[in-house]
């Protein structure tokens, strides 16, 4: 019982698998099969042949119906009967794989299972598998049974080479060859051999494997726009403008090759760039810089209410300790995600810089 | 039904910022990573990729039909694998074989009558061209090299021919190559303007005879066609050549020739039947100087046959040929000495006393023979007037185990010769040793087609019938039917007789089921010899006795139901004895007697050793009605027997008053018929 359920889960998907309704296993079906060798389609178990005499029985011997029910049972009674399927010759210990060699349409006579398939007639059971159209229309995977499949890979096996020394784990697949090239073949029934999406030419490349500096990071990412994926530091390049395969490839290591030129590229105007451009938070050259040395300024003078700094001072204020402690907090709660944490340590800096001691800061409130 | 295969290939970085060489490096690895990535990389790291490793394209595909044995239960692939539509004897499968061919043979006409509907669609990539209609105009109308050349790629003689004189008028000079093109086609097919005309006019109704290219020279009217057709099938398709025919003025019209349009017209000449010619071109080859090439001394070895009637004499032309070869420098093949063979295979005494020594030259000459070479050995020393010769065994000697391909057209024929031979012989260790022979390696592929795989696999089947045991033979019947073999009539009753030698019967029930199989079921032979064998079997278990019954009642409802047939089966009085005594021994007295009222039925009359098993089984059974109307049929068949019967029957059994009164008027009705006759 069990082992043809799960070769018809195999074979046929789960669909099929709802419908059946097998109540022996293959091999007791043998021989049963053995036995009622003489019954018209030789199954005890999967016949659900209709049981035209009780049926003509039932029709009037007067009616046109009767009549043309019995002539056609006379026709068909001096007909030859059917020759006996040949899945009563197999054995029991055959081997499946040469039964089915390749892909075929199912072969009622040639598959000794007890299949059963299709929409149930009268509260019935499922049709039995001789004759039966919704057999022939899904596709069987009676040729690629598990002990077929194991063949083929031994078959295969000369024409593969040994796995590299050192290429392991996917980490180290990764750490030597770093550009990933992805490319579809399809196989398929059809006139032509072709298939529009044999193309396609996908290019794959981690940033971090990329010979870059900060800035030509920077402008790599700007460049490389959606197709760059942060979160995988990724970037991906997909080609199909061109007709062939290896024109693709041809273009998109051009590609790949022009953004890695451009990224290290600096050009005249790339000073101008403002805050709402940079890709990370900069305190040089942020507002929060400028009004910290004002707020410094006025606090060393209080005439100095504009605030106006001199470089010198801006120098030696931006070398104290507080300065680059504020500094640090203030670009760590920009860049990283907002936390207990670095809300604190901003507030410590700001405390500190403004010299408040947290004794003082605690006593008006 | 799209099944796309992903290929990640993994490409290397370089640790360097050098952009440009990076990524042009990169790409040269992408392209073949396996070569150059060894030598990109730092030593300390090194990855040592090893070589793809090199194959032919069908190679994957060879590897994987290797995995597939052959699969005893299906038929052959030609055929449809359903039950209503495998045929089921010889007939059938030669019938159903060919409707498929010409199936597709009616497919291929009306494509070539109606090529518009099937170029509406043509969505191939790429294009097979052997699936369209042929191109009804040509690229080139003017006269011209490339006109000749492309009517001659399209084997249209003809049109070709024309050109070409259209070409010379021209006055333009032809290549050698081009005349030579023209020239090797005609030859090859034997041209000839009316055969041209007669091949057109058959296109439509008879494809088979366009296929062979029939071309007939001799002018007949249509009545004789079929007396024709008859002996052309004797000397195969060939056409005659005619005395001064089209090739021969193309061939002193050509303006200059080469020993190439000299050799083709040898070639042609001894292919279409004009030997005597083609050795005269020879000798004025041999005078010009001009050098001949191994093919043509091949066809002039073939056409010394027709030359010379004496043994002897055709002898000496074959060794001046093969003397000249030598002196020419001309180092001969394969074909020269599997020609030899076949000339020396009717060559009588003479063939014999040379074949070795020409097999013996071959080796010297390091030529390897074909397995076509071994079979015209067979059958130079194998026919029916000679006495059995050891050659074949010296043969397997060397063939054992070795693997062989297709070399030669006579390859082919080897298996069924040798089989044949093995019958003869009787010997079943040969047979066996030739079988392996072709199951060896790819050998099989050598086995012939399907009706010569028929008579081999048939033959061995005798064979092993006749000489082997019942288990082998089961085996070999398991493994050849019906993918090899689908049995007749006289193999199951081989086997039946097989069985009944080796007093085996209990597989007499997978007999009868497949001659039920094989829808044998109405051949009185059969039928018969099963019952003879059932009934003579001796020492049989209960459960065999019961077995034999049940078919023997199988039987006879089979021929009952025969009556309505147009060929049915009749009863005769042996075979009756033999079913009524196989009811006996199962003990089923009821259908014995239906069996002894059958004798009345179909007009024969029971032996007396049945009427005396008979009624021993009903004394034995105490059954004194059955004994009674035996003995009153008895009474009307075999009088003589009566008295005798009647002492049995009242020493054994104890009879009622009015029981023996029966018996007694039994044999008074007796006595008086015998008074009246009297």
């Amino acid at each position: 019982m069990a082992a043809s359920w799960v070769a018809c889960r195999r074979l046929f998907g789960p669909c099929f698998c709802l419908r059946n309704c097998s109540v022996s296993s293959a091999t007791e079906f043998v021989k049963l099969q053995g036995i009622r060798r003489n019954s018209q389609h030789s199954s005890l178990v999967s016949t659900s042949l209709p049981d035209v005499d009780s049926e003509i029985e039932r029709v009037s011997k007067h009616s046109l119906r009767g009549k043309a029910m019995r002539a056609m049972q006379e026709k068909l009674r001096k007909r030859e009967p059917l020759p006996p399927p040949r899945e009563l010759r197999m054995k029991e210990d055959q081997d499946w794989s040469n039964v089915y060699p390749t892909a075929a349409p199912f072969k009622w006579s040639a598959v000794p299972l007890p299949l059963r398939m299709g929409y149930p007639v009268r509260r019935g059971v499922p049709p039995h598998k001789y004759g039966n159209a919704e057999l022939l229309k899904i596709p069987n995977f009676l040729h690629l049974t598990p002990p077929a499949i194991k063949k083929h890979c031994a078959a295969l096996k000369e024409f593969c080479t040994e796995w590299p020394e050192g290429l392991e784990t996917d980490e180290d697949c990764e750490k030597h060859f770093p550009l990933e090239v992805i490319t579809s073949d399809y196989v398929f029934s059809g006139a032509s051999l072709r298939h529009p999406d044999a193309r396609i030419v996908t290019l794959k490349l981690k940033l971090r494997d990329l010979p870059l500096d900060k800035h030509a990071h920077w402008k790599l990412v700007q460049l490389a726009g959606k197709r760059y994926n942060k979160k995988t530091e990724t970037l991906t390049l997909t080609t199909d403008r061109c007709p062939v395969r290896k024109q693709n490839l041809d273009y998109a290591m051009y590609l790949m090759t022009v953004l890695l030129h451009e990224a290290w590229v600096t050009e005249p105007w790339e000073a101008d760039i403002t805050e709402e451009d940079m890709e990370e938070y900069v305190w040089d050259i942020s507002a929060s810089r400028r009004s910290v040395m004002t707020a410094l300024a006025r606090m060393k003078s209080k005439d100095n209410i504009a605030g106006d700094v001199s470089p010198g001072e801006e120098l030696d204020y931006l070398r104290s300790p507080e300065v680059s402690g504020y500094r640090d907090a203030v670009t760590a709660l920009r860049n990283t995600k907002e936390s207990h944490e670095s809300l604190e340590r901003y507030k410590a800096a700001a405390l500190n810089l403004l010299q408040v001691s947290s004794r003082e800061e605690a006593q008006p409130l | 039904m799209a099944a796309p295969r992903r290929i990640f290939t993994l490409c290397k970085l370089p640790s360097k910022p050098v952009l440009n060489s990076c990524l042009r490096r990169w790409l040269n690895i992408s392209r073949c990573y396996g070569q150059e990535a060894a030598a990109v990389q730092k030593p300390q790291t090194e990855i040592q990729i090893p070589k793809k490793k090199k194959r032919d394209p069908t190679s994957v595909l060879q590897a994987l039909s290797n995995t597939v044995k052959k699969d005893p239960s299906a038929s052959p692939y030609m055929f449809h694998d359903d039950p209503f539509l495998l045929p089921r004897n010889g007939g059938e499968r030669r019938r159903y074989a060919l409707a498929t061919e010409s199936g597709k043979q009616a497919a291929q006409y009306v494509i070539k009558k109606w090529p518009e509907h099937f170029l509406a669609i043509q969505r191939d990539a790429p294009k097979v061209e052997a699936f369209y209609p042929p191109q009804q105009q040509y690229l080139f109308d003017e006269p011209s090299e490339e006109a000749v050349l492309e009517r001659v790629e399209n084997a249209d003689m003809k049109e070709a021919l024309d050109m070409f004189y259209k070409l010379l008028e021209t006055g333009s000079l032809v290549s050698m190559a081009t005349s030579n093109a023209l020239l090797d086609l005609l030859c090859y097919h034997g041209y000839s303007p009316d055969t041209a005309a007669e091949a057109q006019e058959t296109t439509g109704e008879e494809k088979e005879q366009e296929n062979s290219d029939s071309v007939e020279v001799t002018e007949q009217s249509e009545a004789e066609n079929r007396g024709r057709r008859s002996r052309r099938k004797k000397t195969g398709s060939e056409a005659r050549w005619k005395e001064n025919n089209d090739i021969e003025k193309l061939f002193d019209a050509l303006p200059e020739r080469n020993a190439h349009s000299y050799c083709s017209m040898v070639r042609g000449m001894i292919k279409h039947g004009a030997a005597t010619k083609a050795f005269i071109l020879y000798n004025e080859m041999q005078e010009k100087g001009i050098q001949a090439d191994v093919r043509t001394y091949n066809a002039l070895i073939q056409g010394a046959v027709f030359i010379r009637e004496d043994y002897a004499e055709r002898w000496k032309v074959i060794y001046q040929l093969m003397n000249q070869m030598q002196l020419e420098g001309v180092w001969p093949n394969l074909h020269s000495f599997n020609t030899m063979l076949d000339a020396l295979r009717i060559m009588g005494i003479v063939g014999r006393k040379k074949a070795l020594q020409t097999v013996a030259e071959m080796k010297a000459v390091g030529i390897e023979p074909s397995l076509g070479t071994y079979n015209l050995l067979l059958m130079i020393f194998y026919k029916d007037s000679l006495p059995p010769s050891d050659v074949l065994y010296d043969i397997m000697d060397t063939v054992e185990g070795m693997s062989f391909s297709l070399r030669h057209e006579q390859d082919i024929y080897f298996f069924k010769n040798a089989m044949n031979i093995c019958l003869s012989l009787k010997d079943i260790e040969l047979a066996y040793r030739v079988d392996l022979l072709l199951n060896t390696a790819e050998n099989y592929k050598l086995a012939g087609d399907y009706f010569g795989q028929n008579i081999y696999y048939g033959k061995f089947f005798h064979l092993i019938c006749l000489m082997d045991s019942v288990d082998a033979m089961m085996e070999y019947y398991e493994k050849l039917v019906p993918s090899a073999l689908i049995p007749s009539v006289q193999v199951f009753i081989d086997m039946l007789r097989s069985m009944d030698t080796a007093g085996v019967y209990d597989k007499v029930d997978i007999i009868w089921r497949d001659v039920c199989h094989f829808s044998h079921l109405y051949q009185q032979q059969l039928l018969e010899t099963l019952l003879s064998v059932m009934s003579q079997a001796t020492d049989i278990d209960d459960k065999l006795t019961s077995e034999f019954f049940d078919i023997a009642m199988e039987i006879k409802s089979v021929v009952a139901k025969s009556k309505s047939r147009r060929d049915p089966v009749n009863w005769r009085a042996s075979s009756l004895t033999h079913l009524a005594l196989i009811c006996l021994k199962a003990k089923h007295l009821d259908k014995a007697w239906d069996v002894l009222e059958l004798f009345k039925k179909e007009n024969k009359v029971p032996s007396n050793v049945l009427l005396e098993e008979y009624l021993e089984a009903c004394i034995t059974a105490t059954d004194k009605q059955r004994a009674i109307s035996c003995l009153q049929l008895v009474s009307n068949v075999s009088p003589t027997l009566v008295p005798q019967f009647i002492d049995r029957v009242k020493g054994h059994m104890t009879l009622t008053s009015q029981e023996r009164k029966k018996i007694d008027a039994i044999l008074t009705e007796e006595d008086s018929d015998a008074r009246g006759t009297q």
